[in-house]
């Protein structure tokens, strides 16, 4: 229902942009209506946006950091850890890059709203996506090129993504010289305080795991 | 009654179309235009079709209601570039009204790619501002100066038509912090700017190594002492609540927007997320004042005339 309301409501801005637009102003007072109208318009959609704390975007509720600081991480508040692994067992978390363009913030959350609910094919073919690209970055890095399918044409000067994951694979030797063989994923457990005063106190519990397709 | 309806209409159209520079509301489409620019150039929307997995859980109503076709990157790389094209002429003021509604139209379709896979809107990615900032100046006349042949129009004079678009624009700028106070007030109340819920937010956004490129920062502010947390919290609940005072209280624009600009770096630094639209704060700069500052004749030593000076000369930065 909230997505039909917030397309027909940019359909309703549209309608008005494009009157408007087709119209020379006058620059009378009083043939300023339509003007009026659609700042009536945009104030009256953004504010059913916030009051509602619906996102009817692009008419967004700005819904920022709201609610009351997690105090734990784990179960409904659940973080999730990507991480490849060679075959003999050693693990690598995910570089955000080696995904592009897809987000890993998005793929978290994405992996957040179906793997918990265990193996399907398409898991799988998302495991499968993750491997295929983790492994073309691993050949990058080792070879000294930055990882990662998407050459900003901005470099350097790029906007940065909405959640700051540092770049994990920099020197050839941040990744094995051996290929990925799996892509596991860890569902994150740990107390703010604890780990913060104690950084190795969390714990991982595996959820799925993508062993590659024979 | 009828007095009552005179003068409400008075202030509305005292505040909507109180007498605005052309170069201001150009100067916003140059802005909103160059942002968005930023954001496309720095992502890549039409791959994101192509993933197909991810697409499969998709429902139908977002994939409607932002005319997405997954598996069709080749389209959406086109529509890709005829964004940019589009944004690089609202840049230049070529045909700003056809470009600018071309580009805030696309970019309505282009940046849901990078979130609506699973059902989400992509508030706070960088576009949210772009497709309603773009189809206001689409609406405007925002290319009577800053466009190929017209110059800055220094001399022109402020009027009505130009305002009500910026402060629209300028209003949506303002609802960033406004509504992140009011969406923090409603699920937590003023408990949300306590210490304790200060010192839990920047553990949480710092702490964990995988998903934070700043850490001592934020770390550091969350050991010390519970006042400093709280007036650290609760100026962030003033400071989001207070920023749209800017739109109604020009001269509190000197401080409020490096406040605000301040603001955006240390959560980028402190909590590790980064809200791309803030930076549309600049729409709030006063550029005529800062074009006749710039373009004013420097007196020659031997003093020379002023020739040039612009008729409404003066700075009105608090305009």
């Amino acid at each position: 229902m909230t997505h039909l309301v917030a397309g027909a409501l940019f359909v309703g801005f549209v309608a008005q942009v494009l009157y408007l637009a087709s119209r020379a102003p006058t620059g009378a007072p009083g043939a300023r209506r339509p003007e009026s109208l659609l700042v009536l318009y945009v104030v009256g959609v953004t504010l059913l946006a916030a009051l509602s704390q619906r996102d009817l975007w692009p008419f967004s509720a700005w819904r920022l950091m709201v609610g009351p600081a997690p105090s734990e991480i784990g179960g409904a508040a659940a973080r999730l850890r990507i991480v490849l692994r060679t075959a003999d067992g050693r693990e690598y978390p995910l570089d955000h890059r080696a995904i592009e363009p897809i987000d890993l913030g998005e793929l978290r959350g994405w992996l957040r709203q179906y793997a918990p609910s265990g193996p399907s094919e398409t898991l799988d073919d998302v495991g499968a996506f993750v491997l295929e690209r983790a492994e073309e970055a691993r050949l990058e890095v080792r070879s000294g090129r930055r990882p990662g399918r998407f050459h900003i044409p901005l470099g350097p000067l790029a906007a940065p993504k909405h959640t700051l994951y540092p770049s994990l694979w920099v020197r050839s030797d941040d990744v094995p010289d051996v290929p990925f063989r799996e892509v596991v994923i860890y569902q994150e457990e740990w107390g703010l305080e604890r780990r913060w005063r104690d950084p190795s106190a969390f714990a991982l519990q595996q959820v799925y795991v993508y062993r590659g397709r024979s | 009654m009828m007095r009552a309806l005179h003068t409400s209409r008075d202030a509305w159209d005292g505040f909507w179309f109180a007498p605005e520079r052309a170069l201001n509301l150009a100067a916003a489409r140059v802005i909103l235009c160059l942002h968005s620019l930023w954001i496309v150039l720095s992502r890549n929307f039409a791959d994101i079709a192509d993933v197909a997995p991810v697409w499969t859980f998709t429902s139908a109503q977002v994939k409607w209601r932002f005319l997405l076709v997954p598996g069709h990157a080749s389209v959406d790389g086109v529509l890709q570039w005829c964004a940019i094209s589009a944004l690089v002429l609202g840049v230049l003021g070529i045909y700003p009204r056809v470009s600018c509604l071309v580009a805030g139209l696309l970019l309505y379709h282009l940046a849901p790619l990078e979130t609506a896979f699973r059902d989400v809107t992509p508030y706070g990615r960088g576009l949210t501002l772009a497709p309603v900032g773009l189809l206001l100046m689409a609406a405007s006349p925002s290319s009577d100066v800053l466009a190929p042949g017209r110059g800055l129009g220094l001399n022109r004079p402020p009027s009505g038509d130009y305002a009500w678009a910026l402060r629209l624009a300028q209003l949506l700028v303002c609802q960033i912090y406004l509504f992140a106070a009011y969406g923090k007030l409603v699920a937590a109340g003023l408990a949300w700017g306590s210490a304790e819920s200060m010192r839990l937010w920047l553990i949480w956004a710092n702490i964990d190594p995988l998903a934070s490129t700043f850490h001592v920062p934020g770390l550091w502010l969350a050991d010390q002492p519970s006042l400093l947390l709280s007036v650290l919290g609760m100026g962030t609940l003033a400071l989001e609540a207070g920023v749209i005072v800017a739109l109604f209280r020009h001269r509190t624009r000197w401080w409020l927007i490096p406040a605000t600009l301040l603001f955006n770096v240390a959560l980028v630094v402190t909590i590790n997320a980064h809200v791309p639209e803030v930076w549309l704060i600049f729409l709030f700069v006063n550029w005529h004042a800062v074009a006749v500052v710039v373009s004013r004749p420097r007196p020659s030593r031997l003093g020379g005339d002023r020739a040039g000076w612009p008729a409404q000369g003066g700075i009105e930065l608090d305009s």
